[in-house]
């Protein structure tokens, strides 16, 4: 497999959770949580360093194997419809990230045994900590990559995933197949869960000219996205 | 009696559980749903109405505020703690015929997904509503929603998905649904869909938020 490929391991405190991040990322408002809410959202940020095994992984295809359209992108001969939208954000790129990032099973199943053991209200919060988990090991590595772009004078666009923004989820299994065999521990499921569930995946644009959207929700057609924040 | 069935309602709404509960602090120390149900109930109020004036009230004020993202889905569980604490003194009342449930209620989130956090919410809230409840799980093929309806064949069914690609297997099921049982209401639920996929599939209604599915129900079988 041809292609800059690149893995890494993400401890938990590199991936930037705080209680007030989590209560934002259940929808509260600074300071508006429920007041049974904080103490457990503490409890289990403490634990969740345990259950942790954030992996993270890109492989950066070269702008010989980059086409761009108007409703799509082609990567080296793999079609992607991601909609016209995401494809005129990344119609200044030069390369392309494929990028993967997972939480890891031990926080899915961390999750599971809190619902398994009748107590959905940590089971919930458990599984926001995951959700924000990958999220933030995502951004780590969002961070590299903008690092190392800076220094030979590119941008990065945002970072765009199958199952948003008009993107259908189904294309997983094409942008996985950019990708090595179980790369960061991740497989998909034949309707294209991802397994871990805590796992992200998605590309995002290197160029001169690339620039990122304030938020990604601004662009997004699902209304009824659970992490819209418009 | 109305005074205890409002004072019901109101620890489901705000999650007091039971006395010993500390949550929320302005009502520490105070009894909870568990104890003025069972107060209630030892007062001889019909079980009916402790259900109807108590339960679906105090769950209904929290949907309904759920719904216009007043509130979010921490404060639904710890409504529907409550409610369940309530609900453990009505069951031998359910049991024995003395109190109605308004319908029973199958759910489940359709196969090649596993997404259940949605699911577990709709049935809370059909439950607090006066809904007997059946939950399938995850990853539920069409033929486990008809066994389900063969045992229990006057319910509506509820199918949830997250993903754009789990969502078209709610189509195969209502297909399945409606050639055995074309009355059953059917209700779809989930962050990808919409009132004209709902439409598409031949399903009854969409349901954008847990109070939507018990709102259509209640108003389909009134």
């Amino acid at each position: 497999m041809a292609g800059e490929i690149e893995e890494y391991a993400v401890d938990f405190a590199l991936m930037g959770l705080t209680p007030a991040h989590i209560e934002w990322a259940m929808g509260y408002p600074m300071g508006s949580a429920p007041d049974a809410l904080p103490e457990i959202i503490e409890e289990l940020l403490f634990e969740a360093p345990a259950h942790s095994e954030g992996r993270v992984g890109a492989r950066t295809i070269s702008p010989a194997m980059v086409e761009l359209a108007v409703d799509g992108i082609t990567l080296e001969g793999v079609p992607f419809a991601t909609g016209r939208r995401i494809a005129s954000l990344l119609d200044v790129s030069e390369s392309i990230v494929v990028f993967a990032a997972t939480a890891g099973p031990g926080m899915d199943r961390w999750i599971k045994n809190y619902f398994d053991s009748g107590d959905p209200m940590r089971g919930y919060v458990a599984d926001t900590i995951g959700s924000e988990a990958v999220e933030g090991a995502a951004n780590w590595l969002e961070e590299r990559i903008i690092d190392r772009a800076i220094e030979s004078s590119r941008y990065t666009t945002s970072r765009f995933s199958p199952g948003f923004c008009d993107w259908d989820a189904s294309e997983q299994h094409a942008l996985f197949s950019l990708l090595p065999e179980n790369f960061c521990g991740i497989r998909l499921t034949d309707s294209a869960l991802m397994l871990p569930v805590k796992s992200v995946s998605g590309v995002l644009g290197i160029g001169a000219e690339c620039e990122r959207v304030t938020t990604a929700c601004s662009i997004c057609t699902l209304e009824t996205c659970f992490r819209r924040r418009t | 009696m109305d005074e205890i069935l409002e004072r019901i309602a109101m620890c489901i709404e705000r999650g007091k559980v039971n006395a010993a509960s500390p949550y929320p602090p302005d009502l520490k120390g105070q009894d909870g749903a568990d104890e003025l149900t069972k107060a209630a109930l030892d007062m001889e109020i019909d079980p009916n109405d402790v259900l109807a004036k108590g339960l679906v009230v105090g769950m209904n004020t929290i949907g309904k505020k759920f719904s216009e993202n007043k509130v979010f889905v921490p404060d639904l569980l710890m409504a529907a703690k409550a409610m369940q604490a309530s609900m453990a003194h009505l069951r031998p009342f359910f049991e024995s015929g003395k109190a109605k449930h308004r319908g029973t209620f199958i759910i489940g989130t359709v196969q090649g997904d596993l997404h259940d956090i949605g699911k577990n919410l709709v049935s809370m809230v059909m439950e607090g509503g006066g809904w007997q409840v059946i939950d399938l799980g995850v990853d539920v093929s069409a033929e486990k929603f008809l066994d389900a309806l063969r045992a229990h064949p006057n319910s509506a069914i509820g199918l949830s998905a997250l993903l754009t690609t789990t969502m078209v297997n709610m189509e195969k099921i209502v297909t399945a649904v409606r050639a055995e049982f074309p009355e059953t209401k059917i209700i779809v639920g989930g962050a990808p869909l919409t009132d004209e996929f709902a439409r598409k599939i031949g399903a009854d209604a969409y349901a954008p938020d847990p109070q939507g599915a018990l709102d259509y129900l209640v108003a389909a079988v009134a």
